[in-house]
């Protein structure tokens, strides 16, 4: 994922620095042409003084220059006066003017300079080495703040990037903790002009959702209600056809699977609503895991029976295993993993509940010897309405909302749900796993909405 | 001295940058359009690669320097040519390789996944792009070794040189950093094209250096100067130094040297073209990117 920020940051710095260094080299290279001149003028200035000199046997000690200078007075041909560092030739063409020469294994610049008055040449040498040190020493003076600068601005630069993406840092993490029940819309007033756009829109996205969220939840209150009554008297009609007609006939009985079927589809239905965490209203009471398991399945019981199905509970006897949860929400979880393994478990075969507890976790399995799940699958059934390809094959095809509603619960507090490979040749395992220690309903909340 | 470091520093930083920037920015553009596809995410191509052939450029180059007296003895002593040219030609062999092995045909996606020949190709493409970028660090890290080697011991200008190459990377790294964000903030299929461009040219440049440093080692004979632009375009100034990384610009070329580089982007130029030019743009064109 790329950053802003990141980007912004190089980009600046980069800029500030290329401009910065590119100014300076410019700047270095004419600072020393501007030195050159002036060591050029200063020589000039030299040159008058020496011109005017009294040339006497002792000029040499009046005129005392650096080591890094040289002169001689030539007149008529003749040598003088000069420097004791001057060599005893002459040091430039009698041309007046700047110029180099090499002497005393050093390069000089150097200067002539005819004084009509007197009738002299005046010749002035200075070390080229030592000119360029000195002039570079005050030039790269100014170089040194755009050196030291560079981090400064960089770091200042990050500061001031960081400070214009907070109100966006701030939205995504208004957006990120925002609970998935709340449609409240983002305020406003603390945000940015490029910003106004992005809120206004997620806040019209939200109402519009809110208002969806609400005609689903009316919708489905009242179609779930409206349907029971209709079948509550269908079941009446049938009862009491039971005394006309033969209660086992075939018609009678599929008539019958299919009132029920329908009631179970509207029960899920409801449930699927009622667990759907915009919806669910958790009534977090600690409960006992492993007699919440037992109160199920002596309730399932006869559906296992029917199908001559062995059914067992392995563990949970001296654990403690309490977890913090809604009773209803889990007793569906339950009731929905243990029909489903029913469904699909061929008759005489086996299902294993088994409950552990390790130190952070209690972890609830449902086994069993049915067909099984393709793993590609795996993610798939806990859509609502998924039919498996082997779905035909079970003996009463469930509606697809069953492992919704178990995801839907899981969430809500805070659990995981596997599926793998049972211990048998063939069959599906699931595991649903309860963290301990997050047992707070508000983390719960927190939970099954990031997920 | 001020001046020199920076030439010389900012001449080889900016080599080593440019060619860094343009790989990342052929990666960039590989990842982001094979995420708009379908090819899953464990093929994708590799940043930490660069922080490898970074390193290792680093220690072979450092190697180079040390054991600089060796190599310039050998082959009578124009070893050191020699072995810069070996370095030369390999980073352009590798250029070239980099173009035949880039693209990922996305037509052929399911075949392609079938087969299971992506893997070894982005393998065989991530190991030519450590290898171009570890050369070039080899080859220019070795020559700012040479140059900060005899520096060392010079207390007089050991400041101006500090200075010197801090402003000579400064403007090699931003420029390099600069045309990395050039590159891939350009719409995808022009930054492919540029990027392919930029690479043919390299590679051109790879191929003219070599022949130069062989031509100096007598291995090749003299040929005549093509032409001399030098009026036009100084070599030694920051443009003409810019465009000498880049391009592989030089202001007196000799004709054996203008062949190479001919050869150079022709070679670049076809494998790309042969291998995705038409089938990426047509790709891009029907998914509209």
């Amino acid at each position: 994922m790329r950053s802003i920020r990141v980007f912004l940051v190089t980009s600046i710095v980069a800029l500030l620095m290329l401009f910065n260094f590119v100014a300076a080299l410019q700047g270095y290279q004419s600072s020393m042409r501007e030195a050159d001149t002036l060591f050029d003028n200063q020589m000039l200035d030299l040159a008058r003084l020496v011109t005017n000199l009294d040339v006497s046997p002792d000029t040499s000690t009046a005129l005392r220059l650096g080591s890094d200078l040289a002169y001689q007075i030539w007149q008529d041909g003749e040598l003088l006066a000069n420097s004791s560092n001057a060599p005893a030739e002459r040091l430039h063409e009698f041309v007046p003017g700047f110029d180099y020469a090499n002497f005393n294994g050093y390069r000089w610049r150097t200067l002539a300079r005819y004084d009509t008055a007197r009738s002299r040449w005046v010749f002035i040498a200075e070390r080229t080495d030592l000119r360029f040190v000195l002039a570079e020493n005050v030039v790269l003076q100014s170089i040194l703040p755009l050196l030291l600068g560079i981090p400064l601005v960089g770091l200042l630069v990050w500061m001031f990037v960081t400070r214009g993406l907070a109100p966006l840092k701030r939205l995504s993490s208004e957006l990120r903790d925002k609970p998935a029940n709340d449609f409240s819309a983002i305020p406003t007033r603390e945000s940015r002009v490029e910003l106004e756009q992005v809120l206004s829109s997620i806040n019209g996205f939200v109402s519009r959702l809110e208002a969806a969220m609400e005609r689903e939840k009316r919708f489905s209150a009242d179609a779930a209600h409206e349907l029971r009554t209709p079948i509550s008297a269908l079941k009446i009609q049938l009862h009491n056809l039971a005394e006309t007609v033969d209660a086992r006939s075939p018609a009678y009985l599929e008539l019958n699977d299919g009132i029920e079927r329908m009631q179970h589809l509207i029960e899920q239905l409801l449930s699927l609503y009622r667990s759907s965490p915009e919806q669910f209203a958790a009534h977090s009471m600690p409960l006992d895991l492993s007699a919440l398991v037992q109160d199920v399945m002596a309730r399932l019981y006869p559906v296992f029976e029917r199908k001559r199905q062995a059914i067992s509970l392995e563990g949970g006897g001296g654990d403690e295993l309490i977890v913090l949860g809604d009773r209803f929400a889990l007793e569906t979880l339950l009731s929905n993993l243990l029909t489903n393994a029913s469904r699909y478990t061929p008759s005489e075969g086996q299902v294993v509940v088994a409950l552990a507890r390790s130190t952070d976790r209690i972890s609830l399995t449902v086994e069993d010897s049915g067909k099984g799940i393709a793993e590609e699958d795996h993610l798939r059934i806990f859509e609502r309405f998924t039919r498996l390809a082997n779905e035909q094959e079970a003996d009463a095809p469930g509606c697809g909302l069953g492992l919704t509603i178990v995801g839907h619960v899981a969430r809500l507090h805070g659990a995981q749900v596997n599926v793998t490979q049972s211990r048998f040749a063939s069959g599906a395992r699931f595991e649903v796993t309860f963290p301990i220690g997050l047992q707070n309903s508000d983390q719960h909340k927190q939970r099954g909405e990031s997920q | 001295m001020f001046i020199n470091a920076v030439v010389i520093v900012l001449q080889e930083i900016l080599e080593a940058a440019l060619m860094l920037s343009l790989l990342l920015a052929f990666l960039r553009y590989f990842n982001e359009v094979t995420t708009l596809s379908a090819v899953p995410r464990a093929l994708l191509l590799r940043r930490r690669w660069t922080v490898y052939s970074v390193v290792l450029g680093v220690v072979f180059a450092w190697l180079y320097s040390v054991n600089l007296g060796t190599i310039s003895e050998a082959f009578d002593y124009v070893g050191l040519e020699v072995a810069n040219a070996a370095i030369h030609s390999l980073s352009c062999l590798f250029l070239v390789a980099i173009a035949w092995l880039f693209p990922v045909p996305f037509d052929e996606e399911s075949d392609a996944k079938k087969e299971g020949y992506p893997s070894i190709r982005i393998g065989m493409l991530t190991l030519s792009m450590v290898i171009v970028v570890m050369l070039a660090i080899l080859r220019e890290g070795s020559e700012i070794m040479q140059f900060a080697g005899g520096i060392i011991g010079q207390h007089q200008s050991g400041l101006s040189v500090l200075y010197g190459g801090l402003v000579g990377a400064g403007i090699g790294i931003s420029t390099g950093v600069l045309l990395y964000f050039g590159l891939t903030g350009l719409p995808p299929s022009w930054s492919l094209r540029t990027c392919t461009l930029l690479l043919a040219l390299t590679a051109g440049n790879m191929a003219a250096q070599a022949v130069l440093l062989l031509t100096q080692a007598d291995w090749l004979p003299y040929t005549a100067i093509a032409w001399d632009s030098g009026a036009l375009l100084d070599e030694a100034s920051v443009l003409g130094q810019l465009s000498y990384a880049l391009v592989g610009y030089e202001s007196t070329p000799s004709w054996l040297q203008v062949a190479a580089y001919v050869v150079g982007v022709l070679a670049v130029g076809m494998s790309a073209t042969t291998r995705f030019a038409w089938r990426i743009s047509k790709s891009l064109q029907l998914r509209g990117v």
